[in-house]
C-alpha cells in the first residue's frame, strides 16, 4: 500500500518461487497530494515490480484512484511499465457512447443511456467548476467551497482516460461474473469480478425504483442533461418558454423577492444533490476483485457503494465464499455503506481479537477531513478492535513511510 | 360577488388523452380577488425559474370570474407558464377547500405565514415537494423521452400530494418529527392516498378508466364491474398511466400498493419498517376499501336485466365514493394523536369522525369496509387495543371512547366563551384537571391551538365542536429514561440526549364539555421505549446526535430527501458515529 493521502494506490505481487513475482497494480491517483508526492510514489512502483507490470486494474474513473496517469511525465513513466492487461469496469469501454454503431454484447439500450447520463453529468461538473462565479452567484464562501470540493472528484481527467486508453497491450472491460483478464498473467491465481454488476444484474434485484428498471438511469440522463443545459443558458434566452413575457426581478414587489431569493438557495441545494448523486454513481462503477491463492483469499473493492455489492452479496454461495478472506482494502477510504456490514462484515469469519490465529488484514487508504465523516470513526473503531488494521492515516510523523509491505 | 370560480384544469397528465386532446376537466374554487401571479389570500404563484434565472410574467386570471383557458389548444395549455400557473394554483385551492369543507374550519399552513407561494417550475430536477423553511411548494422539470420538457406543476396528482403534506403539517406539525414506523410512514401514505382520490374525484377519469362494452364506448359491461375488475381496470388502470412519463414524479407508489399481498404480520414485520413501504400499507388498504364502497353503491341500482350500463353512472359511483372517502380520511385528521401517530390510532380516528357525523354507518357502510381491508393488514381500531391510550372502546364501532370519569372533571373558574378559543383557557381546564385527565404533571406542557369546528354530513346534519391540541416535551439523558420506566435502547450510551413527546387532543361538544381525550402519554413507558428503539436502531438523530430532536434533514429538504429516498437515489448508511 503507498501512501496517496486520499486515493488509492496497491501493489499486489504473487510469487511464483524462484524470487520471480508477477505484479498487479491496483489504482493509482490522489485527491489531495502534490505531483511531487505522486513521483515519488510512482518511482517506488517502477522499482517495487521491477519495471513491468502484468496486470493494471483501474477501479473506476475517480480523480483519487487514477490521477497519476494524468500527470506529465509520470503518466508516462507508468505507461513504460507496458501492462499485459489493463482492466477496467465496463462503463469504461471505448464503445460505450450513446452514438456507438456497433458495442459489445453488455451495451444494451440502457446501459448506453447509462453511460450518457454519466458523461452528461461529468460534463455539468465541469462546467460548474469552470463558471462557478456565474452559476453560484450568491452563494456564501462556505458552501461553494464544500460544493466545488465534492464536485472536484468527478471532474473527468481527460489525460488520464486517455493515457489508460493507450496503454498496455490488452484491455478488459469487466462486470460481476464476468473474467478478469487477467487469467493468463496469474497462473495459479483464481481472481473473481464481483462487481460492478451490469445494468441488468443490478435492476434485478433492485425493488427501490420503478418497475421499469432502466426508467432509473433514463432518468439519470435526462436530469442530467436538464442540469446542464438550464443553467448555461445564455441570460434572457429561457430554453422552457421562449415566447412567455418575462418580469424584471428587481423591479418585483418585496414580497416576490422573497421568494426568489428563497427558490435560488433551494437550487443550490438541488446541484449539491447531483453532485453527490454522480459522486455515489461513479463509486458504483467501482471493479470489484477477488484473488485467491494458496487458501488465502484477497478483496478489493475499489469505491464499490453498497448498491454495487447489493448483487454479489445476493448471491448466498458468493456471500459465503467471502466469509473466508484474509485480507480486505477497506471500500471508499472507508466511508458509510462501502463495507457492508450485515451483508459482509458482520460475517467475516477471520475478524477477532488480537491474537487470533489467522486474523484477517485490513487495508485503509484515506486522509480524514477531505470527505465529510469519512472515515467513520465506528468503522476505523471495528477495524482496530478486530482486524489487522493497516491505515495511511497512521503514518503518522516526518519520516513516514512512501509505502508500507505485506505479506500473507 | 360569485361564490365560486370555475378553472381548467389537466385532469391527470398531458400524456392522457381523450379524442386526441388533452383530457381537462373544469373545477370550482372558492371566489378571491386575485392579484398577478395569481396570489390570492393563501396561495401565491411565483413562476421563478431558478435553474435559468428567470421570472415569468406573472398570470393575471383577472377578477371576473371568467375561465382564460376554457377553450384553449392543447399547444396553448403546454406552452403557456400562465396556464401552468393556473392550473397549480386551481388544484392547490382545490384539496385546501375540500380540507377545509371536510373540517368545518380554516386550516393554517405549517409555517406561520397565510400564503403558500409555488413555484411551477422551480428548477431542471425530476423532484416536487414541500418546503416548510421555504413556505412553498416547488415543481420541478425536466426532458422527457422525445426531448420535450415534463411539468410537474402539470400533474393533478402530484400537485395533490404535495398540497397534502403542506396541509397536513399545518394540521399536525409533530408528524415530520422522529417518531415510529407508522408516523414516517403516514405523511407519504396519507399524501399518496389523497392525491389518489382526489383523482379518482373527477368523473371524467374515472369514465374513461372503465372498459367499453361491445360496440358501445359509453356504456361498461356489468360483468367488468365486479370488485377485482375495478381494481384492474380503475386502480391497476391509473397506475400504468402513471407510470408513464411522469412516473420520475411519482415513484409508481399506486402500483406497487395495489400489487402488495395483504398480510396480518405485515406491521411486525421487519422489511415494513422502512416508510415508504409501510405508506404503502395505508394507500393499500384505503384504496381497497375504496373500490369495495364503489361497488357497494353500484349494488343499489345495478339493473339484473341489462346486460350493459352507462358509463357515466358507474363513475359518478366512483367519484362520489372516492370523495365521501376523502372527506372521512381528512375530518379523521382532527381526532388524530398531536405526536406519534399509528396506523390503528389513524383507523380509530377516521371510525370516530364518521361515527359523529353518520352513527349507523350509512346505506354503503364505509366504516365497516375500512375496518375490514385495514383488519386484512393486522391493523385494528386503537381504541380497542388493551392497554393503548388507555381509552378503551366502544367495542362494535372501534371510535374512540367517551373520556373516562368525565362527570369528575372540574369545570369551575373555565369560561365557555374563552375554552373555544383561547389557550390559556383550554391550559387551565388542564391545570384543574392534571390528574383526572391522566396528563403527567412534570413535563413541558403547552397548548397550541383552539380550533372552533362546525361540520355537515351529508344529511345536512350540523356538529359543532371544539378541537383543541397541546403538546408536552421532555429533555432527558439516557441514564435517566429509568427514572421513568423506560428501557434505554440497547447500547445507547449513558450522556444521550433523548427528548420525549407527548400530548393529546381534547374535543369540547356544543356546551365546553370533554367530548374525546386522545391522549399520548408522555410518561407511557411502553411507548417511549419502543419509540426510542426505533430512533436508535435506525440512526435517526439530529445533527447534534440527540435522539428524538429532529431527524437531521438539512433545511427545507425533508421532502426532498424523502422522495430521492423513495426513488432510490440516495445513499443508505451502514457505519454510523
Amino acid at each position: 500500500m503507498y501512501d496517496v493521502g486520499f486515493g488509492d494506490c496497491f501493489l499486489v505481487s504473487f510469487g511464483y518461487g524462484g524470487g520471480t513475482y508477477r505484479h498487479v497494480l491496483i489504482d493509482c491517483g490522489s485527491s489531495t497530494e502534490n505531483k511531487a508526492h505522486m513521483q515519488e510514489v510512482v518511482k517506488q512502483i517502477i522499482g517495487d515490480c521491477g519495471g513491468h507490470l502484468h496486470g493494471l486494474v483501474i477501479t473506476h474513473r475517480h480523480e483519487d484512484h487514477l490521477s497519476a496517469f494524468g500527470l506529465k511525465d509520470v503518466g508516462a513513466k507508468l505507461a513504460a511499465l507496458n501492462p499485459d492487461v489493463v482492466v477496467q469496469p465496463w462503463t469504461e469501454h471505448p464503445d460505450a457512447k450513446a452514438d456507438a454503431t456497433s458495442a459489445p454484447s453488455v451495451f444494451t439500450g440502457k446501459a448506453l443511456a447509462h453511460q450518457d447520463s454519466l458523461a452528461a453529468a461529468q460534463k455539468f461538473i465541469v462546467q460548474l467548476n469552470e463558471n462557478s462565479s456565474k452559476l453560484l452567484r450568491g452563494v456564501g464562501p462556505v458552501t461553494r467551497s464544500a460544493l466545488l470540493s465534492a464536485a472536484q472528484a468527478s471532474i473527468p481527467n481527460k489525460a488520464a482516460i486517455q493515457q489508460l486508453q493507450d496503454m498496455g497491450k490488452k484491455h478488459a472491460y469487466v462486470y460481476y461474473g464476468s473474467k478478469s483478464g487477467l487469467e493468463a498473467v496469474l497462473p495459479g491465481v483464481e481472481v473473481t469480478v464481483l462487481g460492478p454488476p451490469t445494468l441488468k444484474q443490478s435492476d434485478s434485484i433492485r425493488q427501490q425504483t420503478t418497475s421499469d428498471p432502466s426508467e432509473f438511469w433514463k432518468l439519470r440522463s435526462r436530469l442530467a442533461a436538464a442540469a446542464i443545459e438550464h443553467p448555461l443558458q445564455a441570460r434572457g434566452t429561457p430554453l422552457l418558454f421562449p415566447r412567455a413575457p418575462t418580469s424584471s426581478i428587481a423591479a418585483s414587489p418585496s414580497y416576490v423577492k422573497w421568494a426568489i431569493e428563497k427558490l435560488d438557495r433551494v437550487n443550490v441545494d438541488n446541484v449539491f444533490q447531483i453532485v453527490r448523486e454522480l459522486d455515489k454513481e461513479m463509486n458504483n462503477t467501482s471493479v470489484v476483485l477477488l484473488f485467491e491463492v494458496a487458501g488465502k483469499m484477497l478483496l478489493f473493492p475499489g469505491d464499490a457503494q453498497l448498491e454495487n455489492w447489493e448483487y454479489a452479496l445476493h448471491d448466498k454461495a458468493v456471500a459465503k465464499r467471502l466469509q473466508g478472506i484474509s485480507l480486505l482494502k477497506v471500500g471508499h477510504h472507508g466511508s458509510t455503506n462501502a463495507t457492508p456490514k450485515e451483508l459482509l462484515w458482520d460475517k467475516l469469519r477471520n475478524r477477532g481479537p488480537k491474537g487470533k490465529r489467522g486474523r484477517l488484514v485490513s487495508l485503509l487508504s484515506t486522509r480524514p477531513g477531505k470527505h465529510h465523516d469519512v472515515p467513520r470513526k465506528s468503522l476505523v473503531t471495528a477495524l482496530n478492535d478486530e482486524t489487522v488494521l493497516h491505515s495511511t492515516d497512521a503514518w503518522k510523523g516526518k519520516s513516514k513511510p512512501i509505502k508500507e509491505t505485506y505479506t500473507l | 360577488m360569485a361564490k365560486t370560480r370555475s378553472f381548467t384544469i389537466i385532469a391527470q397528465d398531458p400524456s392522457i388523452k381523450d379524442g386526441g386532446q388533452i383530457l381537462t376537466a373544469e373545477i370550482h374554487v372558492p371566489y378571491e380577488d386575485l392579484g398577478p401571479g395569481p396570489r390570492g389570500y393563501r396561495a401565491h404563484v411565483v413562476d421563478y425559474d431558478s435553474s435559468q434565472r428567470v421570472l415569468y410574467k406573472p398570470a393575471e386570471l383577472g377578477s371576473d370570474a371568467l375561465d382564460r383557458f376554457a377553450k384553449a389548444t392543447d399547444a396553448k395549455l403546454l406552452s403557456d407558464p400562465a396556464f401552468h400557473a393556473q392550473n397549480v394554483y386551481a388544484i392547490v385551492m382545490r384539496i385546501l377547500s375540500r380540507f377545509e369543507f371536510a373540517l368545518g374550519r380554516r386550516i393554517a399552513w405549517g409555517f406561520g405565514g397565510h400564503q403558500i407561494h409555488i413555484a411551477p417550475h422551480a428548477f431542471a430536477e425530476a423532484n416536487a415537494y414541500y418546503s416548510d423553511d421555504d413556505q412553498s411548494l416547488l415543481f420541478g422539470y425536466f426532458p422527457g423521452h422525445d426531448g420535450k420538457p415534463i411539468y410537474a406543476c402539470l400533474s393533478h396528482d402530484v400537485i395533490a400530494h404535495e398540497a397534502a403534506h403542506a396541509l397536513l403539517d399545518g394540521i399536525r406539525d409533530c408528524y415530520t418529527l422522529p417518531s415510529g414506523p407508522d408516523q414516517a410512514g403516514f405523511h407519504e401514505g396519507f399524501a399518496d392516498t389523497v392525491a389518489m382520490l382526489s383523482v379518482f374525484g373527477l368523473r371524467r377519469i374515472v369514465a374513461r378508466l372503465l372498459p367499453d362494452a361491445k360496440g358501445d364506448p359509453t356504456r361498461v359491461d356489468k360483468a367488468d364491474l365486479t370488485v377485482e375488475k375495478l381494481k384492474k381496470s380503475a386502480l391497476l388502470g391509473l397506475a400504468e398511466q402513471f407510470g408513464r412519463e411522469m412516473s420520475a414524479f411519482r415513484d409508481e407508489a399506486l402500483r406497487r400498493s395495489m400489487e402488495l399481498p395483504p398480510s396480518k404480520d405485515a406491521m411486525t414485520d421487519f422489511s415494513y419498517e422502512e416508510c415508504h413501504k409501510r405508506g404503502e400499507i395505508l394507500s393499500a388498504a384505503v384504496l381497497n376499501a375504496f373500490v369495495q364502497v364503489w361497488r357497494a353503491r353500484l349494488n343499489s341500482w345495478l339493473p339484473t336485466e341489462d346486460k350493459t350500463v352507462h358509463k357515466a353512472r358507474v363513475a359518478e359511483d366512483g367519484s362520489d365514493a372516492a370523495e365521501q372517502l376523502l372527506t372521512m380520511l381528512i375530518r379523521a385528521l382532527d381526532y388524530c394523536p398531536v405526536v406519534d401517530i399509528t396506523y390503528a390510532d389513524f383507523l380509530s380516528a377516521v371510525l370516530t369522525a364518521d361515527f359523529e357525523m353518520v352513527p349507523d354507518d350509512g346505506t354503503y357502510k364505509y366504516r365497516s369496509l375500512l375496518l375490514e381491508q385495514f383488519e386484512k393488514w393486522g391493523i385494528l381500531p386503537a381504541s380497542t387495543q388493551h392497554g393503548h391510550r388507555e381509552a378503551g372502546a366502544i367495542p362494535d364501532t372501534g371510535a374512540w371512547e367517551l373520556p373516562k370519569d368525565a362527570a369528575d372533571l372540574q369545570y369551575d373558574g373555565v369560561h365557555l366563551d374563552s375554552l373555544v378559543r383561547d389557550p390559556d383557557e383550554v391550559f387551565r381546564f388542564i391545570w384543574e384537571n392534571w390528574r383526572r385527565l391522566g396528563i403527567y404533571e412534570g413535563a413541558h406542557t403547552r397548548v397550541t391551538s383552539v380550533r372552533p369546528c362546525v361540520r355537515t354530513g351529508l344529511d345536512g346534519f350540523v356538529l359543532r365542536e371544539t378541537v383543541s391540541e397541546y403538546l408536552q416535551t421532555l429533555d432527558l439523558e439516557a441514564k435517566q429514561l429509568g427514572g421513568f420506566g423506560i428501557e434505554k435502547p440497547k447500547g445507547m450510551p449513558d450522556a444521550t440526549p433523548v427528548r420525549l413527546r407527548g400530548g393529546g387532543v381534547l374535543v369540547f361538544d356544543d356546551f365546553g364539555r370533554l367530548k374525546y381525550h386522545v391522549r399520548s402519554r408522555i410518561n407511557n413507558a411502553p411507548r417511549q421505549a419502543k419509540r426510542l428503539d426505533y430512533l436508535w436502531r435506525r440512526n435517526i438523530k439530529d445533527r447534534d446526535g440527540r435522539y428524538g430532536f429532529s431527524d437531521g434533514a438539512p433545511r427545507g429538504r425533508r421532502f426532498a430527501m424523502m422522495h430521492l429516498r423513495r426513488a432510490g437515489r440516495l445513499p443508505k448508511e451502514e457505519w454510523r458515529d
